[in-house]
């Protein structure tokens, strides 16, 4: 669970430094999942979970935080240009947001799944082994 | 197992990658679904935070500019401060640094708009917009028209006329240096909104674009011509009934040149023998499919000092134009050591169109002079390669032109040219080619220089001379106490007819014969009246030396210059009243003729009621009154009934152009008992008294009401709104609760659709923007500093995400101005300088 907290708040925070630095959230997203749900063990639900939900977060605060700033007047015009089907600008946020949690979430599934194909597979047994080490040696194989 | 998950996964993720990010994969995908043709932009990029819309979503302090901008190419550093409207205010060293800088601001803020009226121009917009099937066919269809009438051709000519006069030409391309400035340093989430929703980006800005713009804006106003529908009208009812319809001359007229001891000079010969029109048709000829929308047209006046409380002069400009949004204007204020100017700019060119420095002030209405006429030619043979021209040939000009569209292969055209013009229309066969002034090459930019700099009337003078067309009015005043009026333009010398008509484009007699002399066009200064003033009416009484004609309005330049007649120590709220003033006198010209034929005892209880809504009516078209409705629907219904004639003509394949209200106002006056007043297909010989009688009974009916069955308010019925450049609705202001109408001086348009309401028997406007005072700007000179204060309908910024894009539209519909800040010095006003910015 630690595990899957440190990786959701690393993707939070990468995420959040590459908008400010390189104004490039989308592509950053699905970039850094992929490198930190390679990086991490985790397993596959809680990965996606963690990967969505951290990158939905950050989504969604900024999104939100934009909005008040500018007063609701631009995503209201949007609402209607778009066409979107959502009867409040939240609505509308939190689509976004899920759109960027979905492709977080498949970030860190694709590093998840692309390291067990590179490490070979882990068996319930190995993979109790491998946790057994780690905890022996208190450490986190990253 | 994982190998066949890791594989799922990605193409998941490969598939969610292409949708969002490729407008053509997630098109076609939607569209091989719904089996129908759809645009999606890349929604990923535009959705994200970091660079989609998003990022046009301003903060509502206002945008968040660069604070410096590093530019080699500039000899001094500029500051360029924006203050709490987002006025940009320009310190510059020199002219060459203060109109890059100009072009830098003007970019920062307006960038879309700019490109897009050029594209719109050049016939250029399958290129961008067209996103589908159906607007790939109606945007080619315009593109081909705009660039058969010429004026994409005519911008280049324009350039290469610029590049023989160096220092104007450095000044335009200096300004198309600051754009790309602009251009050069964004990136996508930079991008200003529209560019993200149609996914294409801007080209770097050329000169040739401020061309285009320049002759985007002669186009809007000289675009008038009842050329065809005249030709038809003198074809199907004989000369002597086509000027009983058409009288030239409104005998109420107060023209804008009225002194008539300036026609006392000897002018250039031109003939006196009458310009037949080119009759060699079978059908009718279809009318002008593009006519200038009612509502264009301006206002402008100056007062002496002995008018003036303050003693010294009073300039006032209100220019009618489209009320687009993005603006058409933007406010600027440049500053050099040589000069310090402030006004209303065209977003993409140069200059201060309608404004004031330290010393004078300027603004412009448009002449309305006709410069645009057509010829039928003649061609040798089927390939057109030559015509027939004073019983000789002449090789004609074929230029390939391509056409590029948006996801479709390019069209080629081959335009064809005459020395009068292009080939613009085919009607059963026969070409005709198009005359135009706008087509010509001017150099109406450096006007605008020149005026930013001048000191007096002679640099006025001088900087007016190079104004060729759109013709305009120009109006000036000077702290020293000087006022003048010059109608400039090139205006071409007629012989009598001439240009009413389309002529026969075989003889040269029925060419134009040159241009008005500079020195014989007509213009006033220092009258002893104590103002000059002009509203697009007559230039001139018919006792001017030269023959002319136009489109002239009668009503607002009659009532301008009687109020201007009688005013004394004005103070800029007379001048507001004025500019603000509902007042129609075409109401107050006709309704006190309707009464007077109308047979009350004709009325029933239900019409007697409808006309007591009347009673005290003081002919101001207020937004929530209803008098003004029920006056115009009568005054339509009268019109119909009138000139039945005419739609007995239509009915034969003749389109026709109904008469000018000043016209029909003559009728009323003078000749009650004219056979025009005789319904047609009826046994009764019809009075003008059965008439209006008639009219107004069918008004009852075709009235436009509201579900308590009572008539709508003059705000209603018009509807005033202001589109979005690119019609899309959620970026425009609509139903904006405005008065006034074309023929008062707060000319506000009327949008509503008068024939196809009652086809629809429901409340039909007609589409786009309204038109009406696009810029209303007062100037109090005085001995140092001139005190200013403006409006336009809009705001600073195109983003449709800015606070700053229509927060000076309630203001300008309440009849507010803002104070100008008139700045001296950078350090100057501090407290309302928002944005400071170094240019080095």
């Amino acid at each position: 669970m630690t595990r899957v907290l440190l990786a959701a708040a690393a993707l939070f925070l990468l995420i959040s430094i590459s908008f400010w630095l390189f104004a490039s959230w989308w592509w950053a997203n699905l970039f850094f999942a992929i490198i930190i749900g390679f990086a991490m063990q985790l397993g596959l639900g809680s990965s996606f979970l963690a990967g969505a939900g951290s990158s939905f977060l950050s989504w969604f605060i900024t999104m939100y935080w934009i909005n008040a700033g500018n007063g609701g007047l631009l995503l209201q015009k949007m609402r209607a240009v778009l066409g979107l089907p959502f009867g409040s600008d939240t609505g509308v946020m939190l689509f976004i947001a899920l759109l960027g949690g979905l492709l977080a979430g498949l970030g860190f599934l694709l590093g998840q799944l692309g390291r067990d194909i590179a490490t070979g597979p882990i068996d319930s047994r190995s993979r109790r082994r491998r946790r057994g080490r780690k905890r022996s040696a208190a450490t986190f194989k990253i | 197992m994982r190998i066949l998950s890791f594989v799922a996964v990605l193409v998941l993720t490969i598939f969610l990658f292409l949708f969002l990010n490729s407008s053509d994969f997630a098109s076609s995908l939607v569209g091989r679904i719904t089996k129908k043709e759809t645009f999606i932009p890349p929604m990923g990029k535009l959705l994200s935070p970091s660079s989609g819309f998003w990022r046009n979503a301003e903060h509502v302090n206002g945008p968040s500019l660069s604070s410096s901008l590093r530019d080699g190419s500039l000899s001094a550093p500029v500051e360029l401060l924006y203050d709490d409207r987002m006025v940009p205010h320009i310190f510059a060293d020199n002219m060459q640094d203060a109109f890059f800088a100009q072009g830098y601001a003007t970019a920062s803020l307006r960038l879309w708009q700019m490109e897009f009226q050029t594209h719109a121009v050049s016939g250029r917009l399958a290129e961008v917009l067209a996103t589908s099937e159906e607007m790939r066919k109606v945007l080619l269809k315009i593109d081909r028209k705009k660039r058969k009438s010429g004026l994409p051709l005519a911008a280049k000519k324009t350039v290469e006329l610029w590049k023989k006069d160096p220092k104007t030409y450095e000044i335009l391309q200096r300004y198309a240096d600051g754009v790309n400035a602009y251009i050069d340093d964004l990136s996508y989430a930079d991008l200003p909104l529209e560019y993200k929703l149609l996914n294409y980006r801007p080209e770097k800005w050329t000169v040739l674009k401020s061309a285009l713009l320049l002759k985007a804006m002669a186009e809007d106003l000289t675009n008038k011509d009842h050329d065809f529908e005249m030709t038809n009208a003198y074809k199907y009812f004989g000369r002597d009934t086509f000027n009983i319809f058409y009288p030239e001359y409104f005998p109420e007229q107060s023209p804008i040149i009225n002194d008539t001891a300036f026609y006392n000079f000897e002018p250039v010969q031109v003939g006196d023998s009458m310009a037949k029109p080119f009759l060699g048709f079978d059908k009718g000829l279809p009318k002008n499919p593009n006519p200038q929308p009612k509502g264009i047209g301006s206002n402008n006046w100056a007062v002496g000092g002995k008018k003036t409380a303050s003693g010294y002069p009073i300039l006032c400009n209100d220019p009618h134009l489209k009320l687009n949004l993005p603006s058409i204007w933007f406010e600027i204020q440049i500053v050099t050591p040589d000069f310090n100017v402030y006004g209303a700019t065209l977003p993409g060119a140069p200059g201060v169109i309608s404004g004031f420095n330290q010393h004078i002030a300027w603004g412009v209405t448009n002449v309305s002079h006709d410069v645009r006429d057509w010829y039928a030619v003649e061609w040798t043979d089927a390939s057109k390669s030559a015509y027939i021209f004073d019983g000789k040939e002449r090789p004609s000009e074929k230029i390939l032109d391509t056409v590029y569209v948006r996801g479709a292969d390019f069209v080629v055209d081959t335009l064809i040219h005459t020395h009068f013009g292009p080939v613009v229309r085919t009607v059963n066969g026969q070409d005709y080619v198009l005359h135009w002034q706008a087509n010509a090459p001017s150099s109406e930019a450096k006007t605008f220089v020149l005026l930013a700099q001048a000191k007096n009337y002679q640099d006025y003078q001088a900087a007016i001379k190079h104004f060729s067309c759109p013709a305009q009015n120009l109006v000036f005043a000077c702290n020293n106490g000087d006022i003048a009026l010059w109608t400039q333009g090139k205006l071409p010398l007629r012989r009598p007819d001439q240009g009413k008509f389309v002529a026969d484009g075989r003889y040269s007699f029925n060419q134009w014969s040159g241009f008005l002399p500079q020195e014989h066009i007509p213009h006033e200064y220092n009258p002893k009246k104590g103002y000059v003033a002009s509203a697009n009416q007559h230039s001139v009484s018919p006792a001017y030396p030269y023959y002319t004609y136009g489109y002239f309005e009668e009503y607002r330049g009659r009532y301008l210059n009687g109020q201007l007649d009688a005013l004394s120590a004005a103070t800029d709220s007379e001048m507001k009243a004025l500019q603000l003033s509902n007042f129609s006198q075409k109401a107050q010209d006709f309704l006190p003729l309707f009464m007077k034929f109308l047979q009350r005892g004709d009325l029933t209880k239900d019409e007697l009621e409808l006309l007591a809504l009347f009673r005290d009516w003081d002919y101001e078209y207020h937004p929530d009154a209803v008098a003004p409705t029920i006056f115009e629907d009568w005054f339509y219904n009268l019109q119909a009934f009138t000139y039945d004639e005419l739609d007995e003509a239509a009915a034969q394949g003749m389109e026709l152009h109904y008469p000018d209200a000043w016209q029909l106002l003559g009728l009323l006056k003078r000749d009650t008992t004219s056979f025009i007043w005789d319904q047609v297909g009826t046994k009764k010989r019809e009075t003008v008294e059965d008439i209006v009688t008639l009219s107004f009974k069918e008004t009852l009916n075709t009235l436009p009401k509201n579900k308590a069955g009572k008539p709508i308010s003059w705000g209603e019925m018009k509807a005033t709104a202001l589109y979005h450049l690119a019609r899309i609705k959620e970026f425009s202001v609509l139903n904006l609760p405005v008065g006034g109408t074309a023929d008062a001086l707060n000319a506000v348009s009327n949008r509503y659709d008068f024939a196809a309401s009652r086809k629809a028997d429901s409340l039909v406007h007609k589409g786009g923007s309204a038109a009406g005072p696009s810029w209303r700007m007062i100037v109090e000179l005085g001995e140092k500093k001139p005190k200013a204060q403006a409006i336009y309908p809009g705001g600073q910024s195109g983003n449709p995400g800015s606070h700053y894009y229509d927060n000076m539209v309630q203001d300008w519909a309440e009849g507010r101005y803002n104070k100008l800040l008139y700045l001296e010095s950078a350090e100057e006003g501090k407290e309302n300088i928002r944005i400071r910015q170094h240019l080095h």
